[in-house]
């Protein structure tokens, strides 16, 4: 990162220094000197000119290369700090918002570095370098640079930084809520114009969009006066550099030729410090995400999964609390109404959801297992399938895919691969578009069912499956999974095994 | 590169008056330009001289106040008139529901806030730099011809190079920066497909490969960045190297001719301090059209999108298909697997009629409680009669956690304070009580245990309006029902 500040510094120089060794040069020239020295002159306005194209370009080349190197891991770590705190995400259904802070948020915060740490650094050198020469030229003068050097590289920027940053950050958050509202609209319009309250919906939508604007052109004022002030600052040392320059007049032209260009990197600073509240902001966000230590710590091998006054639940535990003790070979159907817990009962086996009450496998609490994973499987009510090829839906739960056809045989899923255009290999598109409520259950079931753990969580494996189907499924699944142990949940089927009832407890 | 943006912004009326403000603009810039650049070689002149410079200081003083209040009025003024193009073409999308179902919905508001902020930088400073580009250098290489050929003659020799340039680089960075598009978006959508399914990977112990995935996707998406960003870096290298030998052969040039005498002092310094001017709008418009293809890019997507019709929706009294027609107060079923086009036809009914109430697949409440779900339809109707109809599709108050203050977020997907049976008993409660002459239930049972969807179709059955509905369990029909099979 040095290297980049040095090469940027030193592009904005080499602008001065062509600046200044022209003004030298042709004052020089008025009073007609051996050709000789103007020759070095004419080399070195040359050179300048040269460098400092090349520094600039080798600068951008080396910054932008090394931030992007930075992006994607920082990316990953923050896909791993937000999925280590899942009750977070699962309870927000704003996973919308979770994107565009990952995305955005990220390459904002890298965008930081690049147009104001940097830029701002090479201000630093620069106007720290002009001072130097003018003091080398006449001390007098570099008092005038002094001044300019504080007042722009430190005093302002830390203004600017309280001002527009507010000013910014409140488009920012406008507009992330605008994001949001427009998701949602783009889900729900068709809806809301059935009944008749699509106005009101755009009257929100209208008022947010107002709401940024006002925002913006707040914030644009507020730019415009600092970029007068600037402005006025720079003038001010053409004119008190005019007042305070003497004779000879080679060191007059190269100072007010100094005075001319020296403020050319402050200039290309200063428009990105007013936009950084926004990057600024996303920096400290991404910040905000806290690192989660997993209190997963013990591995344990498979033994009874036991349940004692279990209650998984959100805020508070709202379930009436359950029992059972299941071994290899068990079946429990716990059966609850639409609303009852279920969903929630899932989570809570599979290690989601934090629980009153003890939930144990071989007489280890489940909050405690590392391992979980290789001993509880499942499939959820809302099982997601992902934008990619069936075949790689599948192996997200066992990459070896050793039992498929057995499992694609129990679901009859074998002919509805074989109408789909690629087989296994077929696009499922988004959100698993293009497969009807019935083949996304049975491919979600699939996932769970080709998986090796002891213990199958399946969360109403059979809805949306039309009733043979369901049935035939049903006495498969009991047949060839009797050497685990399988909790269905369930508001229907699986009669005549052991049932448990979940109920919300009723709040008085 | 020029023609393309300024028909554009020919186009919308509402941007034209950026572009005379900024042609006007241009001249009172290059006025402070010669003006000032006047004023300094005097004041060289007059210092080498020894002579008072106290009026000259005066002036140059009130040329450079004027100079930053104009200019940074000007910038804001240009700034704003594009936060204003912003906002109209947000408003027009927004309003347009066809538009806004015709993307995925992080692609939609992706659009409307990431690629529409480029057009600040497109409307804001591109186009107005574009128009100073023609306007300065031209005058100023006038100027130069009226004093020092020669100056002149370098300078429009070496002017053409830089837009040359633009131009060939332009055409390369097109195909680029769509590239980059593309994968932004894939990389968004596969960070929303990610995270939403997360369960799923978790459950299986796959959450920290799919870390290492996302790191691959970015570094593929840093390498297709860095593409554009190498061409933007290289040709903005070739723009200023031709602009800095230009400026360095005119002063050279000039130097030497000072020597000889054939040239005056004055006139050499002034063309030095306006040399650089000539080169630097041009130069400047090139590097902001690397910034301002996105805006570019993302106006096109607008462009794309699907225009609003003003076809009006009628009222009916009979809903038919495939020439089986019902009436009011009379019931079809559509039966037939999922994917044999059973939504679609829900949805033409919905879009053409205006007196049908329509319960999606997966419906979506409106944001806000359960209780405006109901007053949105009907602003008169009592707590007691919001109620009843929940009470009908099964849904008592007290299994509401805060009853009808419960509040709904549109759009969810996994969980939010009510499930997803309990959304579904809310949009079928407001169904009913929309009291339209037609209803369709796209799968009504669904995520519905036995006793719930017994008493959903027991309601929906009983009520008045003519009922379409549109599912594939059987084990709903009863004997006397109309029943057409959809799809093979």
């Amino acid at each position: 990162m040095i290297m980049a500040y040095l090469l940027s510094a030193s592009a904005f120089l080499s602008g001065v220094g062509l600046n200044v060794t022209s003004g030298w040069l042709i004052t020089m020239a008025s009073f007609m000197p051996p050709v000789l020295t103007l020759n070095v002159a004419v080399v070195m306005v040359r050179f300048f000119g040269i460098s400092r194209s090349v520094a600039r370009y080798s600068e951008r080349i080396i910054s932008h290369k090394m931030v992007f190197a930075k992006l994607a891991d920082l990316r990953s770590d923050l896909y791993r700090r937000i999925t280590a705190n899942p009750f977070e995400l699962l309870k927000s259904n704003r996973t919308g918002q979770l994107v565009k802070q990952v995305v955005d948020d990220v390459e904002r915060s890298q965008e930081y570095e690049l147009r104001v740490i940097l830029p701002g650094a090479t201000t630093l050198v620069t106007l720290l370098a002009c001072t130097g020469l003018a003091f080398w030229l006449q001390p007098k003068i570099a008092i005038i640079w002094g001044i300019a050097f504080v007042l722009l590289a430190l005093l302002i920027p830390s203004l600017v930084n309280r001002s527009i940053g507010n000013s910014a950050k409140r488009v920012e958050t406008l507009e992330s809520e605008y994001a949001d509202r427009i998701r949602s609209n783009s889900h729900g319009y068709l809806e809301a114009d059935n009944y008749g309250y699509s106005n009101q919906l755009l009257d929100h939508t209208h008022l947010l969009e107002n709401q940024i604007k006002i925002a913006e052109i707040q914030y644009l004022s507020r730019v415009r006066n600092f970029q007068i002030l600037i402005n006025l600052i720079i003038s001010m040392v053409l004119i008190l550099t005019v007042l305070n320059v003497s004779l000879p007049a080679v060191q007059v032209a190269m100072l007010i030729f100094l005075s001319l260009t020296g403020f050319e990197a402050a200039l290309a600073w200063y428009p990105n410090l007013f936009s950084s509240g926004k990057l600024l902001n996303a920096k400290n966000k991404l910040k905000l995400i806290p690192e989660v230590s997993s209190q997963r710590k013990t591995k344990v091998a498979y033994g009874t999964i036991k349940a004692n006054n279990f209650q998984p639940y959100w805020n508070q535990p709202n379930l009436t609390p359950i029992n059972f003790e299941l071994n290899r070979g068990d079946v429990l159907v716990l059966r609850g109404r639409s609303g009852s817990g279920k969903t929630t009962t899932a989570l809570g086996i599979l290690g989601f959801l934090d629980y009153k009450g003890s939930l144990t496998i071989n007489n280890l609490e489940v909050r405690e297992i590392e391992n979980l994973t290789d001993l509880v499987a499942g499939s959820l009510q809302s099982g997601h399938i992902f934008n990619t090829s069936l075949l790689e839906n599948l192996k997200i739960s066992n990459p070896s895919l050793n039992n498929i056809l057995e499992v694609m045989d129990l679901l009859e899923l074998n002919q509805l691969v074989s109408e789909m255009t690629n087989g296994l290999e077929t696009i499922v598109g988004q959100y698993g578009r293009g497969l009807s409520g019935g083949e996304i259950k049975r491919i979600n079931l699939a996932r769970a069912l080709i998986n090796d753990a002891p213990i199958l969580i399946l969360d109403e494996p059979l809805e949306h499956l039309d009733p043979d189907l369901a049935l035939r499924i049903e006495q498969r699944i009991l047949d060839r999974y009797r050497d685990r142990v399988l909790i269905i949940i369930t508001h229907s089927g699986f009669s005549g095994l052991p049932e448990r009832n979940l109920e919300q407890l009723v709040e008085n | 590169m020029i023609n393309n943006p300024l028909r554009l912004l020919l186009q919308k009326g509402s941007s034209r008056i950026l572009f005379y403000v900024s042609l006007f603009a241009s001249f009172i810039w290059t006025a402070i330009l010669v003006i000032g650049a006047w004023l300094i070689s005097d004041l060289i002149i007059a210092i080498l001289n020894r002579k008072d410079i106290t009026l000259l200081v005066i002036q140059l003083a009130v040329l450079f106040t004027v100079r930053s209040l104009f200019l940074a009025t000007f910038e804001n003024w240009t700034a704003r008139k594009a936060v204003t193009i912003k906002k109209d073409l947000r408003s027009e999308v927004s309003a347009n529901p066809y538009a806004l179902r015709s993307l995925a919905p992080a692609a939609i508001s992706n659009l409307l806030t990431k690629g529409l902020n480029s057009i600040d930088t497109y409307y804001g400073r591109f186009i107005p730099q574009l128009i100073f580009s023609f306007v300065t250098p031209t005058t100023l290489v006038i100027l130069f011809f009226l004093n020092d050929k020669l100056s002149a003659l370098i300078a429009v020799l070496t002017l053409p190079i830089i837009p040359f340039f633009g131009f060939l680089i332009g055409r390369f960075t097109a195909d680029a920066v769509g590239k980059k598009w593309q994968t932004l978006s894939t990389l968004s959508s596969y960070f929303e497909d990610s995270l939403r399914g997360f369960a799923t990977l978790k459950i299986f112990g796959r959450q920290t490969g799919q870390a290492r995935r996302i790191r691959e996707m970015g570094q593929q998406y840093n390498i297709e960045t860095m593409k554009v960003l190498r061409i933007s870096f290289l040709s903005s290298l070739a723009l200023e190297l031709a602009a800095t030998i230009s400026v360095a052969l005119m002063a050279v040039s000039v130097g030497l001719r000072l020597v000889n005498g054939s040239i005056d002092f004055k006139i050499s310094l002034i063309i030095l301090i306006l040399a650089p001017e000539i080169y630097f709008p041009i130069r400047n418009a090139a590097s902001l059209f690397h910034a301002s293809t996105d805006g570019t890019e993302s106006l096109k997507q607008i462009e794309l999108l699907p225009e609003r019709t003003n076809h009006k929706k009628t009222k009916t009294n009979s809903l038919s298909y495939l020439g089986t027609e019902i009436l009011k107060g009379e019931r079809l079923f559509l039966i037939g697997d999922s994917g044999s086009g059973k939504t679609t036809i829900a949805l033409n009914f919905v879009n053409q009629y205006e007196n049908i109430a329509w319960i999606p697949q997966n419906p979506s409440l409106a944001s806000g409680t359960v209780r405006d779900q109901f007053k949105l339809i009907d602003s008169e109707i009592s707590d007691e009669q919001i109620a009843n109809h929940l009470f009908d599709a099964g849904l008592t108050i007290s299994q509401l956690p805060n009853g009808l203050d419960s509040r709904l977020e549109s759009g969810n997907e996994l969980i939010s304070s009510a499930s997803g049976g309990q959304i579904r008993k809310i949009a079928i409660a407001r169904a009913v009580a929309k009291k339209a002459d037609f209803i369709i239930a796209d799968e009504p049972t669904a995520d519905l245990d036995s006793v719930s969807a017994i008493r959903i179709m027991a309601l929906l059955r009983q009520q008045a309006s003519g009922l379409v509905v549109i599912t594939h369990d059987y084990s709903i029909l009863q004997t006397d029902d109309q029943v057409i099979k959809v799809g093979n």
